[in-house]
């Protein structure tokens, strides 16, 4: 046993809130792995996808579940996020290990602090943070997108119909959730 | 304040109000009540209040002109203190239970306003006085004329207090946006909504249903408000209709973006205003028209009112503007006002209609004439008698004038829309091109009776809808009540020798415009700068069309001829607060905390914002109180010891790929290529002009994967110039970029003791002696027993440093552990003041170095851009103008007297030089006390600077009081040969 012990805080430290029947909470225990596609390895790629976490290839714009609670979110053009259940440091490695002749793969679990917006008030509050038209016909559940929201950069994945997957920068994660919560202030 | 029973003497039955629900409000100190389902204007009438303001320049009595958006007059300050909101139409202000309003613009009180005496000296106040009078002395006018003219005129005057109320902003899509709900409005959308488009039909009224309120339409047998009120439950429950009442839409913007402002009831609603922007993929415009008035003398006495207006009053509000309503009109719509007012309890003693021809009939009991107009009027604080051109005198309490209507064509004008005269209503019409996918309906466009505007608005949503590929489902058709439209233009009396107002708002007469037209300022933009006409918060909506009619009729041309000016957003006023949004004080801009902010601010260290991130500028102890007993504690014991301070700011960007090496050598103005696997290297880059972008260090941690390091200003500059050259200029190279400045923690960590340090939590599998992992080694490691990190063998602070990464979930408990570590070293924390005072010692140039503005030669690096290989800047950098000898160059400087500081932005001068432009010889860019040589130091860029040490300069810095003579040193103040840093 080391001498020293590092302690993991998370930048929310487990925030959950409920607003009437909406609630905002923190997720952990979901890695996220950047998998770039190498020039002209796009083929190979989706294979290895395939095989190894279930996950089709899914359009810029879109995510693809796979097995395991494994989901890939196509954010760019030649690059998406697997989200996947781990709790650990190393998930690149892992996903490295898998698809590592396939990709390039960079970890950024800890780069993106991840809440979830669901229930009754989340469409009215995103309409008070992001320009994107998030209605069932334009954005279905699935999509997902980097765009602003208060001048922030984040990441937004629809996963209900009332339910968002928001990532925003691990550095700017209070000032996002402090955001949110006045947008769902001002709704209730 | 006085109290008066709660009687509201002007009230009569009916109307589109809540009597179950009174509301109690004062007006100057004095309460009054009214009812749910009023404005401020409404309850004002039925309390018989008719003095409501001072005009603008001549502080003339004012009372309520209008219903609506265009109300001149009726400018209050709703709230107290800090709350209070001034130049409030009274027309669109909702009643609500103990609202404070006031009037505005006097001194003294409202009926005894001293400044009334500016009336009598009118003749010398005409238009564009102030321009030929007060021209001499010329220093007189900011310090004199200026402010006395400004606090004898003008409106409404803010708090001075910071605005309590809360503000937003939101995003709003549809297929149709509708503005406007009346009765076009309500079509359009129910049309729409039912064919099954997402549609948003925002009305600036708190009661949907525009002039179907104010008059008494029918429809399909139904009273007109009643319509309206069902066709808007009708779209209440559609789920692809979104109301928004009390919303104005008040500019159209490129591509289907619409501003709108929605208000709330009360200053107390959180937030008081939403600013949406929405977008559109087509738009219809229903914002009806705007009733306007005719010019006679002394046309603007309390009581005389828009006949339009007077109808709202007394058919939705149920209140009389008088007890004795005359009628003055050029239309068959002014007619009305008699039917409706007889109906409501008052007595209309007699209607002037200036066409000679007209066939309408008046009830019997009112007098009719024909052919004649109004040509004066008496009255102090309230209308009482009328005078005819055929020497009639009419006594009256209340003057409804009705001049005709105009089309409210604004919002087609926002992207250089010119309106086209139309004859048949004598007035503009939408015209030229109009706003994409924005189409018009109702009498905004110009068609006036009932049933043809609900035709219109068929025929307008379906072509809409049809446009963005949606089908239509056929429309109802209705029966109405088609009132008869005829109007002959007639704008104002000739015959009147008594001053006649044009704008109301902002006091310009008849005389005025004939007075603009004379001296030379003929086109319809001069008149309105010249006389001010259109100007201030209602932006002319009652006096625009009339004040170009005049100058039409002076200068000999037609309207068409004479034309319009321009309309621009706003429609209505938008309060700064709504553009500012949330906005303000600590949420004006996002904030980036570091991964050790908590425990930072645990040692109560004192923070900064560097670009968005709140960095630790000290970490004061207890028994230091000046902020450089910090600092200086913090420098000394990194030197001597070890210190730690967080550089996670530092932009890090992960570079993978096959051709990540070649990428990073055209990158960079240095080489990269050779770059050994487990090797750091510092490196600059150059933008395409060949001035410096940025510099830092870049890590190659295996075959194809680097770890860039930029300076925390230019990290997402960086990164974006990056990302075009992959993208864009090579795109066929495989190399790949991703930030992970949030990814890691990392922490550096500096001082003779910093390796011992590093020994005690870095696991021991891992050597990082000098020998196994020396200066500019980098490795992924792992610490406190297995937890991932990278170690660094960099220095910016020139001692033995590292920088070491994990995880930034254990950033926070890296700090603590790496303090309780380091406590037999006596470990310090530093922050942003001792690591620039470090940097300065060392010379390492920073953002105030690297400004865009200087070259690699400049900052003493021209060694490290290569001749031998391309890379970006590579050819403007060899420009001759950047590679003189003479040129600027970073040099240390010290003060000839070790007691004064060195201020940055002093400029250089020769000594015994003067000290103009030309002899300018550079400047001090960056200063600090180093605590290690106990005197204030600098870097700066001097002309020939390298050829010139030892040599005394003077430091000019005369707006500070601080110049002074300073010796040209070496940059490198602290160990310049580099051995600590290796050791």
């Amino acid at each position: 046993m080391a001498e020293f012990q590092l302690i993991p805080e998370s930048p929310l430290k487990g925030f959950s809130k409920n607003f009437g029947k909406t609630t905002l909470a923190e997720v952990n225990g979901f890695a996220l792995v950047a998998i770039a596609t190498p020039l002209e390895g796009e083929r190979k790629l989706k294979t290895a996808l395939k095989k190894h976490f279930g996950c089709a290839w899914p359009k810029v714009g879109q995510a693809a579940l796979g097995t395991d609670g494994a989901a890939f979110l196509r954010i760019q053009n030649d690059m998406g996020f697997m989200r996947l259940p781990y709790k650990g440091d190393r998930a690149d490695f892992i996903v490295e290990e898998k698809i590592g002749a396939a990709a390039y793969v960079t970890d950024q679990g800890d780069t993106w602090s991840e809440l979830e917006l669901k229930g009754p008030l989340a469409l009215d509050a995103l309409a008070r943070l992001v320009m994107l038209d998030l209605s069932l016909a334009s954005y279905p559940i699935g999509s997902v997108t980097r765009t602003l929201a208060d001048h922030m950069g984040v990441i937004l994945y629809r996963t209900g119909e009332d339910t968002f997957s928001m990532f925003a920068p691990s550095s700017f994660a209070r000032n996002f959730l402090h955001a949110v919560e006045v947008s769902l202030e001002y709704v209730s | 304040m006085s109290y008066t029973p709660i009687i509201q003497s002007h009230r009569t039955t009916g109307g589109l109000i809540n009597r179950r629900r009174d509301f109690a409000f004062t007006f100057d100190n004095r309460q009054y009540f009214g009812y749910e389902g009023d404005t401020v204007a409404s309850a004002l009438v039925a309390n018989g209040v008719k003095l409501v303001g001072r005009s603008f320049k001549y502080h003339r009595p004012r009372g309520l002109f209008s219903a609506g958006t265009e109300e001149p007059n009726a400018l209050l300050t709703i709230g107290k203190g800090a709350d209070a909101d001034p130049n409030t139409r009274a027309t669109v202000q909702e009643l609500f239970d103990g609202l404070s309003a006031r009037s505005q613009n006097y001194r003294g009180t409202l009926t005894r306003d001293f400044m009334a005496v500016n009336d009598l000296l009118a003749p010398f106040l005409s238009a564009g006085f102030y321009y030929k009078t007060f021209m001499w002395p010329a220093a007189f006018w900011e310090k004199l004329y200026e402010p006395i003219i400004r606090a004898a005129a003008g409106l409404g005057r803010l708090s001075g207090e910071e605005d309590p109320s809360v503000y937003d902003k939101g995003f709003l899509h549809c297929d149709v946006l509708i503005i406007g709900a009346g009765p076009a409005g309500l079509k359009a959308a129910y049309e729409a909504g039912t064919s099954g488009a997402n549609v948003i039909l925002a009305d600036d009224d708190f009661l949907p249903g525009g002039r179907l309120n104010a008059e008494t339409y029918e429809i399909d047998g139904k009273p007109g408000a009643l319509w309206a009120l069902d066709m808007a439950s009708a779209l209440k429950a559609m789920p692809n209709v979104r109301l928004m009442t009390r919303t104005t839409v008040y500019g159209v913007y490129d591509h289907g973006i619409y501003g709108a402002l929605e208000n709330r009831i009360d200053g107390a609603s959180k937030p008081r205003q939403i600013l949406w922007r929405i977008y559109a993929k087509a738009s219809i415009l229903c914002a009806g028209s705007t009733e306007r008035s005719i010019a006679f003398g002394n046309n603007d006495r309390p009581g005389i009112m828009l006949a339009g207006a007077v109808r709202t009053y007394a058919n939705r509000y149920a209140a009389l503007a008088g007890r004795e309503i005359a009628v003055f009109t050029n239309n068959d719509d002014g007619w009305k006002t008699i039917f409706d007012l007889q109906k409501a309890g008052a007595s209309v003693p007699v209607v002037i209609d200036s066409r000679a021809d007209s066939t309408m009939e008046a009830p019997a009991g009112v007098r009719v004439v024909k052919g004649e107009k109004v040509i004066n009027t008496q009255g102090r604080h309230c209308v009482h008698q009328l005078e005819l051109s055929n020497g009639d005198i009419f006594p009256c309490d209340t003057l409804a004038v009705s001049g005709g209507w105009n089309p409210n064509v604004h919002l087609t004008c926002h992207q250089r829309g010119k309106p086209v005269w139309k004859d048949e209503i004598a007035a503009f019409t939408p015209g030229g091109t109009l706003p994409e996918n924005l189409n018009v309906a109702g009498s905004a466009n110009g068609t006036m009776t009932l049933g043809k505007i609900l035709d219109e608005a068929s025929a307008v949503t379906a072509a809409t809808l049809n446009s963005i590929g949606q089908k239509s489902k056929k429309a109802k058709a209705h029966k109405t009540s088609d009132e008869p439209f005829g109007v002959s233009a007639y704008w104002y009396v000739k015959e009147s020798t008594k001053r006649a107002w044009v704008d109301l708002q902002n006091d310009v007469t008849t005389k005025d415009v004939k007075q603009s037209h004379k001296e030379g300022f003929r086109s319809v933009e001069h008149l309105k700068r010249y006389t001010t006409l259109g100007m201030a918060t209602d932006q002319g909506k009652t006096s625009n069309i009339l004040g170009l009619a005049v100058m039409a009729d002076v200068s000999g041309k037609t309207i068409p001829e004479t034309g319009t000016t321009i309309f621009r957003p706003p429609y209505t006023p938008v309060p700064i607060g709504a553009f500012a949004g949330r906005a303000r004080g600590k949420d004006f801009r996002p904030t980036r905390l570091t991964p050790t902010h908590d425990w930072a601010e645990k040692q109560g260290a004192i923070f900064v914002e560097v670009g968005a991130w709140l960095r630790a500028q000290w970490y004061p102890k207890d028994q230091e109180t000046f902020w450089r007993d910090s600092v200086d504690r913090e420098v000394t014991t990194t030197r001597s010891q070890v210190g730690i301070c967080d550089v996670t700011t530092l932009g890090k960007i992960d570079i993978k790929g096959k051709d990540a090496a070649e990428f990073l050598n055209r990158i960079y103005s240095n080489g990269f290529k050779t770059l050994a696997v487990g090797k750091v290297r510092y490196g600059i880059m150059l933008r395409e002009d060949g001035m410096v972008m940025d510099d830092g260090t870049t890590a190659r941690l295996g075959e194809n994967h680097y770890v860039m390091t930029t300076t925390t200003a230019n990290a997402v500059g960086v990164f974006r110039h990056m990302e075009f050259c992959r993208q864009c200029l090579w795109p066929d190279m495989d190399v790949h970029l991703i930030s992970i400045t949030d990814q890691w923690a990392q922490l550096a960590v500096a001082g003779p003791k910093s390796r011992a340090l590093l020994q005690k939590i870095i696991d021991p599998e891992f050597e990082i002696s000098n020998e196994a992992f020396p200066f500019m080694g980098c490795s992924e490691v792992t610490v406190c027993g297995g937890t991932r990190a990278r170690l660094f063998r960099i220095s910016f602070s020139g001692e033995l440093a590292y920088e070491i990464a994990v995880p930034r979930r254990f950033g926070n408990s890296l700090m603590d552990v790496l303090m309780k570590a380091g406590e037999e070293f006596g470990a310090t924390t530093y922050g942003t003041e001792a690591l620039s005072v470090m940097r300065i010692e060392k010379g390492h140039p920073v953002g105030n170095e690297l400004t865009g503005t200087t070259t690699a030669k400049n900052i003493g690096l021209g060694k490290m851009v290569s001749t031998k290989k391309d890379f970006i800047g590579s050819v403007l950098y060899k420009r001759e103008g950047l590679n003189a000898e003479d040129d600027l160059q970073l040099v240390g400087f010290k003060p000839l007297d070790p007691g004064r500081d060195l201020k940055a932005g002093a400029h250089f001068f020769g000594k015994g030089t003067e000290q103009n432009i030309n002899t300018d010889e550079g400047w001090m860019t960056s200063v600090g006390f180093s605590p290690s040589l106990n005197t204030s130091i600098g870097l700066g860029f001097l002309k020939n600077g390298n050829e010139r040490m030892g040599e005394i300069v003077t430091a000019y810095d005369e707006l500070r009081g601080n110049t002074q003579d300073v010796e040209v040193v070496s940059p490198h103040f602290i160990d310049p040969e580099g051995v600590r840093l290796r050791g």
